[in-house]
């Protein structure tokens, strides 16, 4: 397999925020080895809302996770990978360390914000236990600033609501809480995973205005992990796209969207709906993700693709560097001729028509 | 939440009734009464047997019995013990509190204790310290109470003479100084409560662990983690606090359990308990006795699980809402 580049396209000389190299996360089952995540390298730049997008199962997820440790055995982050945050080594950090970066410098917005809070505890009791915890506030001060960060995310009667359980809440109402919950400390980084994914669409544009209006006030950088390329252009200025658990694709939003260089990326521009442009019905990428225990050789896209050649099965695509901070995984970039020449993929062959 | 707890407790209240009436119609369905051996003896005339019967309502019909029962219970009016020649509420008042005391002890320890390990028990989920725990608490949960009782008593008062072997208190001690008195009750505490609380804190263990290693996994305690509390802090707070509401439900099962398991451990002690009056009323055809007895194990059985209830409130939010509605 072709070594990933290192770092990333920061252009200046100061040290992104956060640089992952060479992350491979690994569930060691009775199953044999799921390689979820399998080589991600990445960077995330002080103050700059970076996308991370792939469907169901290509790894976004794991890849949030092992950014803040919270892998869970039997998934294990491999030797080798690193992930550098703040001028720190993540990886190699004591529990207790690591217990200091969580929530603190590095925090995490999770996608389903009825599960994700504690039903028995008030949720301003579990905004506050965070500046209780990182800043040894005392309980009537972290009281008071857990109500300031509700208010801040735009919840109505944040005093009273502060006094409430997570059943008595909306779901756009928890999920402020739990976006509260990231900001209490101030991070330098927000990971978001899925955060709109269990809202519906009203809610979902109030939230992600919300977390673009709070990013501008506080500077702070947001890794914003989708399926929904909506949610990339409404907020990110550079995307990364996760293919079976590998990146398949780097660029900056506009460019991916006029020109997408991945046929997966493409892909998944076409099965998204957009105004202005009628089509009788949306086409889907036929085919789904691999499992991650199995990954094919070559290029891993290959049975759903509608360019894939011989070279696809036998060669394994590096991420090839197409200039202005674009990279593809696809052997297009050195045989762009192919694209003229799209055939049913495989995926659709095999399976038999409707 | 409070009409909730009204309805509660109407509902134990209701319960309490019918168990009175199961106690005292089955009763009534035994051949004979408490009058049936006066008939074999030749020195009592069967004229003076019916007058008597009559004098005390035994020819009465039984739905009317009952109600006189009740209407006298709600007094306070339990009838009066034939064998022991006194009321049955001065009996019962004088055995209620040792039962009470034995239970309350068991109950406390075995939770305590029983918790403590179910807890340590998921913490360390598989672990070599995890299945030995599991392995001694359900060869324990599976011996029978009086047969656990008279090892314990063989062992640790026979042969080790570590501990009295029975009754509540040592007479020479009795009325002796406080200190004193109480290290003596202590002592003779200690084997009953430990045979119930030995048989009890299994059942907990086991219980608390199978809670706790289900919430572990929830999403809500990997964001407790992903805010940056020690894992400490989200076993012992996060997730314990949402594995207790079984735990609740346990205790309002334990209680009648545990008077059940008493008749015997009481009987192995001498404890001068309720379980020891129930076998004696039994022995004696003491009627009156043993409903009373019947009357209160139910009213104790009632009232654990109100407990439970209101219990169950305090542990779980979404509880109180649920009666709100």
């Amino acid at each position: 397999m072709t070594p990933p580049p290192k770092g990333a396209d920061a252009p200046g000389a100061e040290a992104p925020l956060l640089s992952v190299t060479d992350l491979r996360t690994y569930f060691h089952t009775n199953n044999g080895v799921a390689r979820a995540v399998d080589g991600v390298s990445f960077t995330v730049a002080q103050g700059e809302t970076v996308g991370l997008v792939g469907e169901s199962g290509c790894g976004k997820s794991v890849t949030a996770l092992s950014l803040m440790r919270l892998i869970q055995s039997p998934g294990r982050i491999e030797p080798g990978s690193s992930v550098r945050f703040e001028g720190t080594e993540l990886l190699t950090l004591s529990e207790a360390d690591m217990r200091r970066v969580r929530g603190n410098r590095m925090a995490m917005v999770f996608q389903e914000p009825m599960s994700a809070l504690n039903p028995v505890f008030t949720v301003g009791d579990q905004i506050a236990e965070v500046a209780r915890i990182h800043s040894r506030a005392s309980r009537r001060d972290a009281w008071r600033q857990a109500v300031a960060m509700l208010e801040l995310t735009g919840m109505p009667a944040p005093e009273q609501r502060a006094h409430e359980y997570p059943h008595q809440l909306s779901g756009g109402m928890r999920q402020r809480v739990l976006i509260a919950m990231a900001l209490m400390m101030n991070p330098a980084l927000i990971v978001a995973d899925e955060p709109t994914t269990a809202l519906d669409v009203t809610i979902q544009a109030q939230i992600l205005e919300l977390l673009a209006d709070l990013q501008r006030r506080t500077g702070t950088s947001i890794l914003m992990i989708t399926h929904d390329l909506g949610v990339i252009a409404e907020t990110a200025r550079r995307v990364i796209v996760m293919y079976a658990g590998e990146v398949v694709e780097q660029s900056a939003v506009g460019p991916l969207f006029a020109t997408p260089h991945h046929p997966y990326t493409e892909g998944l521009l076409a099965a998204m709906p957009r105004m202005g442009r009628r089509r009788d019905r949306l086409r889907v990428i036929p085919g789904t993700v691999p499992p991650p225990t199995d990954w094919p050789t070559g290029c891993r896209f290959r049975a759903r693709c509608q360019y894939s050649w011989d070279r696809c099965a036998n060669e394994h695509p590096p991420l090839y560097d197409l200039g202005d901070g674009r990279r593809s995984r696809c052997h297009l970039a050195v045989e762009p001729g192919r694209r003229a020449h799209p055939h049913e993929p495989l995926a659709a062959q095999a399976v038999p028509a409707r | 939440m409070i009409s909730g707890l009204v309805s509660r407790v109407v509902q134990a209240a209701v319960v309490a009734i019918l168990v009175a009436a199961v106690a005292f119609f089955v009763l009534q369905a035994a051949p004979g009464d408490p009058l049936s051996a006066l008939v074999e003896n030749p020195s009592v005339s069967p004229a003076l047997v019916a007058a008597e019967r009559a004098r005390l309502g035994y020819d009465r019909p039984a739905a009317v019995q009952f109600l006189s029962y009740v209407s006298a219970a709600a007094g306070g009016d339990l009838g009066y013990s034939a064998s022991l020649g006194m009321p049955v509420s001065r009996v019962i008042g004088a055995a209620l509190p040792h039962t009470l005391l034995l239970m309350g002890t068991a109950i406390l320890v075995s939770f305590a204790v029983g918790i403590a390990l179910g807890v340590a028990q998921a913490a360390r989920a598989g672990t070599v310290f995890d299945r030995a725990a599991s392995a001694v608490s359900l060869f324990l949960h599976s011996l029978p109470e009086f047969w656990l009782a008279l090892v314990l008593l063989i062992v640790l008062s026979g042969r080790l003479h570590l501990f009295p072997g029975g009754g509540l208190e040592t007479l020479a001690v009795a009325h002796s100084s406080g200190w004193h008195w109480f290290l003596d009750r202590l002592h003779h505490l200690a084997l009953p409560a430990l045979t119930l609380v030995l048989l009890t804190t299994a059942g907990v263990a086991r219980f608390q662990r199978a809670a706790l290693l289900e919430v572990l996994p929830r999403d809500f305690v990997r964001t407790a983690v992903a805010k940056g509390l020690s894992r400490r802090r989200v076993v012992l707070r996060h997730a314990w606090r949402n594995a207790l509401l079984p735990i609740v439900t346990l205790l309002g099962l334990a209680l009648p359990a545990l008077v059940g398991g008493a008749v015997f451990v009481e009987q192995v002690f001498s404890w001068p308990g309720m379980g020891r009056l129930v076998v004696t009323s039994i022995e004696r055809r003491d009627y009156a006795l043993l409903t009373g007895c019947l009357l209160v194990g139910g009213v104790l059985v009632a009232a654990g699980s109100l407990l439970a209830d209101a219990l169950a409130l305090a542990v779980d939010p979404r509880q109180r809402r649920a009666n709100r509605d």
